[in-house]
């Protein structure tokens, strides 16, 4: 359970089909599940992802390179106010894509446990469903209506909460 | 419920890793400690049997601990040695000073184990393997652990998914809980698929299922060309989209809207209304809010100004249609819950005591004020008319030990017999033991909680409980004269 890292080492991780990205380990490193990978030494020279397209990987080290090279808050109690609003921003411009798109960022980083990444997707959705109709988030979100509530449950919780309705 | 236990039980030692004594770093793997031999002697005999002890660091006001066995009884009066990665883990030093209780812990029934590589299932006997590990070298096992096991001069790391009935179980001197193994974390990139046990036929680990169902998919092709093309990976189709993501992630993502879309959003899906029904949605944390307890239930979020500051909530009872006086109190609140007594006194003006016993209602609610859903607990010894009831709500050792606590004082003069009834959210069940308490009279009427330990002001003393243990202990206060509007407050 030793840290080791040196700052040069390069993992390749390579996606569904078949593209490989070479990427330096500390870059890696912000996903929790290569790092135990890489500290349990069972990382090969080459990390398979058999789940992750390569759109969606090159997005993932995208977000990884970004926040793997800012200054983390715990190091530095004060760093400067710039740093901050710079990741910010990234991370606005980073969620500016298509549902699809960030749908599949969020099933990725949930496998690969890139805590960070998680939270801008969930709050990405949140965001994007926020003034919705029912109707509307289930078209959004690509939800099938086999799965919709009886009318009974359904009165149900627009009685209960009627007020939200309004 | 005498405090005589706590001075006992604890002892303190000076600490040094385990990697010091010659011939013992093997122990270095494992969660056990070696102790001197005193420790047997000036404990309980009940020890001997637990053998698991609570470690802390001493004068630490965290709750930082860990608990572990007892390899051997060897050390040196007053010194004791820990694997390296647990002083780590607790923020120990060489040479300090750390507490060592004696506890009991639930003995595990079944463990959730995730191996970081496919590997550690080429032998046959896993099971038996990671059993002969744990019995060797772990006496007790905490959710979120990692442990080393070696074998045929390798080491294979496996990580602690779950362990039941709770969350840290003693695994001493018992070999008979049940051992599921969840998919090794590098499973994809292994060919040899045939090696996993059978018991994987079905999804088992959230987040890992597609992927399993997927690969397994394309196993059955794989094989029907004959292991042609072993190392190519064809991209192959996923489940996608938010329907197939874990609970936990579309609970993640629900727990970040504001009260009213996140009411609406119940609508969406049969699934999407049970998460945010569940009274346990505790994605709560994601979130704060301050609740105006009043005939109408107000909240006040603190997502910033907005136009609605103020969020008229559902009220979580039957209102009131006739004349009486209705009296709620919030006994505490956790992870989005909040607990409620509500005192329903119909007849005001009766001057019998019968009858107002006859009027008289007490409940424990619980309500989520995120989600509006709310549980009255049943309660089969809910107070009388004229029962003076003093009330708390906290969690013990874990936050998963969630208890209500509620002292009814006899009709006695001095004050000093009480009924203790518990309710214990887990197991959602009571308990309840008569307790005598001496010279004891309340004044606050709901304990303040801190730490495990619930506190309440009373005349010159201070009543504190341990909410795990379920000890009291008493606190003196600096002065004699204690007023009514005293108070006790937490400080964070």
């Amino acid at each position: 359970m030793s840290t080791s890292s040196s700052s040069s080492k390069k993992i390749v991780l390579k996606s569904a089909d078949n593209e490989t990205f070479e990427i330096d380990e500390i870059v890696a490193l912000e996903s929790q599940a290569i790092k135990n990978m890489i500290e349990d030494e069972c990382a090969d020279n080459v990390i398979p992802l058999g789940n992750i397209d390569s759109k969606t990987l090159s997005k993932i080290i995208e977000y990884c390179k970004k926040h793997a090279e800012s200054p983390k808050k715990d190091d530095n109690a004060d760093i400067d106010e710039k740093a901050v609003e710079d990741l910010k921003s990234f991370d606005a411009e980073f969620a500016k894509v298509d549902m699809p798109l960030i749908q599949d960022i969020l099933m990725a980083a949930n496998f690969l446990n890139i805590d960070n990444l998680i939270g801008l997707m969930c709050r990405t959705i949140a965001d994007r469903i926020k003034g919705k109709t029912p109707e509307e988030i289930r078209k959004i979100l690509n939800i099938n209506k086999n799965d919709l509530l009886s009318p009974e449950q359904e009165a149900k919780a627009r009685e209960e909460n009627s007020w939200a309705f309004d | 419920m005498e405090s005589d236990d706590q001075t006992h039980d604890t002892q303190s030692y000076m600490c040094f890793p385990l990697s010091l004594i010659d011939k013992k770093t093997h122990l270095e793997a494992g969660s056990n400690i070696i102790m001197p031999v005193s420790a047997l002697s000036s404990s309980s005999q009940k020890l001997v049997c637990r053998m698991t002890f609570r470690v802390a660091k001493s004068n630490d006001t965290s709750t930082l601990h860990y608990h572990c066995g007892v390899a051997e009884f060897t050390a040196d009066d007053g010194f004791v040695f820990l694997p390296t990665w647990m002083m780590k883990k607790l923020n120990i030093r060489e040479g300090d000073l750390v507490n060592i209780k004696d506890t009991s812990l639930p003995e595990g029934n079944y463990i959730k184990v995730q191996s970081r590589t496919s590997k550690f299932f080429a032998h046959s006997d896993h099971e038996l393997v990671l059993k002969k590990a744990l019995r060797d070298n772990v006496a007790c096992l905490t959710t979120g652990d990692n442990i080393v096991v070696n074998h045929n001069y390798n080491k294979y790391l496996i990580h602690i998914v779950e362990t039941k009935p709770s969350r840290v179980v003693s695994l001493f001197e018992n070999d008979s809980y049940e051992v599921e193994f969840a998919i090794p974390l590098d499973y994809y990139k292994q060919p040899w698929l045939d090696l996993f046990p059978s018991q994987w036929n079905g999804a088992i680990l959230q987040g890992y299922d597609t992927i399993y169902q997927s690969r397994k998919k394309l196993m059955v092709k794989e094989s029907t060309v004959a292991n042609k093309q072993q190392t190519e990976f064809k991209p192959f189709t996923r489940k996608r989209g938010i329907v197939n993501m874990p609970d936990e992630i579309i609970q993640n993502i629900l727990g970040r809207l504001p009260t009213k879309p996140l009411l609406r959003s119940r609508c969406v899906s049969a699934h999407w209304n049970r998460l945010v029904s569940d009274p346990y949605f505790m994605k709560a944390k994601l979130r704060r809010k301050i609740l105006l307890v009043a005939p109408d239930f107000h909240a006040i979020e603190d997502n910033g100004p907005c136009g609605d500051d103020m969020v008229k909530l559902q009220y979580p009872f039957e209102r009131r249609t006739d004349v009486g006086v209705r009296n709620i109190r919030v006994i505490g609140t956790f992870n989005g819950i909040v607990a409620l007594v509500v005192n329903d006194d119909k007849d005001v003006g009766s001057k019998s005591e019968s009858k107002k016993s006859e009027n008289f209602t007490s409940h424990i609610i619980l309500y989520n004020p995120f989600t509006g859903a709310s549980e009255i607990i049943p309660d089969p010894y809910s107070p009388l008319y004229n029962s003076k009831c003093k009330y708390g709500f906290g969690y013990g050792a874990t936050k998963d030990e969630l208890k209500i606590v509620r002292f009814r004082n006899f009709k006695d003069r001095n004050d000093t017999r009480y009924t203790c009834d518990v309710f214990n959210l887990k197991e959602r069940s009571w308990s309840t033991s008569e307790i005598l308490m001496k010279d004891t009279r309340f004044w606050s009427d709901v304990g303040t909680f801190l730490n495990g330990s619930l506190y309440w002001l009373a005349y010159k003393k201070i009543v504190a409980l341990d909410v795990h243990e379920m000890v009291i202990s008493e606190i003196h206060l600096p002065c004699e004269d204690v007023r009514y509007n005293w108070l006790l407050s937490p400080v964070f």
